[in-house]
């Protein structure tokens, strides 16, 4: 694709750059690892042990990746018009890619610590297309934050289109409080969830993986041979219950100071009547802009240890948000996200105003499913659960592995039982005024909300032994990536009248064949 | 010697399942389009019902594999802007698919904006 630089076409129409200093800040993220790394292979080897070469690589290296980043930030344009966005560049293959204006779904700005103390932001823009995960976002890496403000506010204004009269300032704040702000008190339930547990994992994983690159130098050093001999040295008891004790104080600690710092002085308003304004995090600022029209409904999760905690939290079903890879594929973006773990109360309060209810759909009473589910969920899961007591079993009775492997092994049938009545327990569904309830999930209790108007397509499935007890499961399918409601073994009739209910003349010409109905 | 009957097991079991699985899937798959829907209906033992009205349709693919060409039989696919919402009926002969997917995409063609 040639690209002619109009000159005088106008201010909403010429392209621009990304921001200079973008240059700068793009390497230092890489750089910082490799450093990171570098020191702790160092630090085991031994300084000794470090030439001539490895420094001046380690230079050579960030000397790419600074010219690599000019580059990019030479060769990368964008501009805004009437109609489109486009954004044109690439290193080595040009791309020039250009996404009409109304399929633009929410405009996402993130801006960590360094990028703040330069000044500059990321811009993502989300066209909602399904499938192609990096192709169906625009992502300006990075430009200044008056210009990220600029864009937000130009982006998703719709109506006259006086792009080039938006000011620079941010929208004009809507009359009255938030939606929903952050609360001290919600604090409170941040050390029920695993935010910390993931963190540890990550880590030692990380770590594992260091540590297998450093080969066995590591295991002949001080302080892990000491704390192997502490282990082998006090009760098997001990080790267990202490191992126990501090992961969960560890969880605890961590998750708190996770969540202040990821979730600090979240704040969601609706800034102009059409779009809703999300922004949190202490450290990585992220603001979310989405255009409420995509919005399809709600979903809330409720994890085992939050529900009793009096804890849930809340996910945006829309168009052209969700969990996706980042462009190094490292992280999770969750731009779907509505508010983070909160207080039930609030979390019903901001569905209700969210999706311009008096109350919130998810608190209406929910139809519940019939026994036969329960035997479904039952078989689904026990047996499989027995495999591993059975298998042990047999091989304990030939004397091959200790027998009190496979005795343990038989929680894992009861914990099944316990999880398949959990589930039973949950499963529900419900079609209040013009919104579709599901409720379903073990551990995690998930009900989903969705406007009846945004379901695009059914689909139904049932096993043959599950046509004898007339269970069947319905997928209201949305135009959302994930999140799409599914009522779980129902009794057949339920689900075929709500699904025929919810939208109207689809169904109808269909069920007059469909000899199970006759009732 | 055993690999011989190992071979003999499988044939068996292969003319078998296509003797036994093929017809009973056949019986088992159907697909109707009226003026607002279509609706596909597939599976032995998980059955599997999809119904889209024609509103919400965003593409009409038609593949014909080469033994489908030989067979003069066409796949149709109907996808629409969800990732659970795709319909494929399989088989048809290719007169029928073609005239399937001139009225699927005249239909879709008559509704605006971008179906979501």
């Amino acid at each position: 694709v040639t690209v002619s630089m109009p000159a005088a076409v106008g201010a909403a129409q010429e392209w621009r750059r990304l921001d200079r200093r973008s240059i700068w800040v793009a390497p230092l993220r890489p750089l910082a690892g490799l450093l990171f790394t570098g020191l702790v292979i160092v630090t085991f080897r031994g300084w000794d042990r470090v030439g001539l070469v490895e420094p001046l690589i380690g230079v050579a290296v960030a000397i790419g990746l600074f010219a690599v980043s000019a580059w990019y930030q030479a060769t990368t344009r964008y501009r805004v018009t009437d109609t489109h966005v486009e954004l044109h560049g690439g290193l080595v293959v040009r791309k020039h890619r250009s996404v009409a204006r109304d399929r633009l779904r929410s405009v996402d700005v993130t801006v960590d610590v360094v990028h703040r103390v330069a000044g500059i932001a990321v811009v993502v823009i989300g066209t909602g297309r399904q499938g192609g995960e990096a192709d169906d976002e625009l992502k300006l890496d990075s430009v200044s934050a008056a210009e990220a403000v600029r864009l937000r506010a130009m982006l998703l204004a719709r109506g006259p289109r006086a792009d080039a009269a938006v000011p620079a300032a941010p929208a004009a704040p809507a009359t009255g409080a938030p939606l929903a702000a952050f609360d001290a008190s919600w604090v409170r339930l941040a050390p029920l969830s695993l935010l910390g547990l993931v963190a540890v994992g990550l880590v030692l994983a990380g770590a594992g993986q260091l540590l297998r690159s450093l080969g066995d130098d590591v295991w002949r050093s001080g302080p892990v041979r000491s704390a192997f001999d502490w282990v082998v040295h006090t009760p098997l008891l001990v080790t267990v219950g202490g191992g126990i004790v501090a992961l969960v104080v560890l969880n605890a600690v961590l998750s708190t100071v996770l969540y202040v710092l990821l979730y600090g002085g979240f704040v969601l308003d609706r800034t102009d009547d059409a779009t809703l304004a999300l922004s949190y995090g202490l450290l990585t600022r992220r603001s979310v802009t989405i255009e409420e029209r995509r919005i399809r409904g709600v979903r809330i999760d409720e994890p085992l240890l939050l529900r009793i905690g009096g804890g849930a939290k809340a996910r945006i079903v829309a168009a052209g948000l969700g969990a996706r890879k980042d462009g190094q594929g490292k992280e999770k973006q969750d731009s779907d996200m509505l508010l983070p773990t909160a207080p039930v109360a609030v979390v019903h309060r901001v569905t209700a105003a969210v999706l311009r209810t008096r109350t919130s759909p998810a608190t209406a009473p929910l139809r519940r499913h019939p026994a036969a589910a329960l035997r479904v969920l039952l078989v689904q899961g026990v047996p499989a659960a027995l495999v591993p007591s059975v298998v042990l079993g047999v091989l304990a009775a030939f004397g091959l592995v200790p027998s009190w492997i496979w005795l343990l092994l038989l929680v894992l049938p009861v914990l099944a039982t316990v999880s398949a009545w959990m589930e039973y327990r949950n499963l529900g569904h419900a079609r209040v005024e013009e919104f579709l309830v599901s409720r379903a999930g073990a551990a995690v209790r998930n009900t989903v909300v969705v406007r009846c108007d945004g379901v695009i397509a059914w689909r139904f499935r049932r096993t043959v032994f599950q046509r004898r007890s007339r269970l069947l499961s319905a997928t209201a399918a949305v135009a959302a990536g994930k999140g799409e409601p599914t009522i779980r073994y129902a009794a057949q009739d339920d689900v075929l009248r709500v699904a025929r209910d919810a939208v109207p003349g689809l169904l109808a010409p269909f069920l007059e064949e469909e000899p199970a109905v006759q009732t | 010697m055993w690999l011989v009957l190992l071979v003999c097991g499988i044939a068996v079991v292969a003319v078998a399942d296509v003797a036994v699985s093929a017809p009973v899937r056949y019986r088992r798959h159907r697909w109707e389009a009226t003026d607002q829907a279509v609706y596909v209906r597939d599976g032995v033992f998980v059955e599997d019902w999809r119904v889209a009205p024609l509103s919400r349709v965003q593409t009409v693919d038609t593949h014909r594999g080469p033994l489908q060409q030989w067979l003069g039989l066409s796949t149709v696919t109907v996808t629409t802007a969800s990732t659970a919402g795709a319909l494929k009926i399989k088989g048809l002969d290719q007169d029928d698919a073609a005239e399937l997917v001139e009225r699927l995409t005249a239909a879709t063609e008559a509704t605006p904006g971008d179906a979501t």
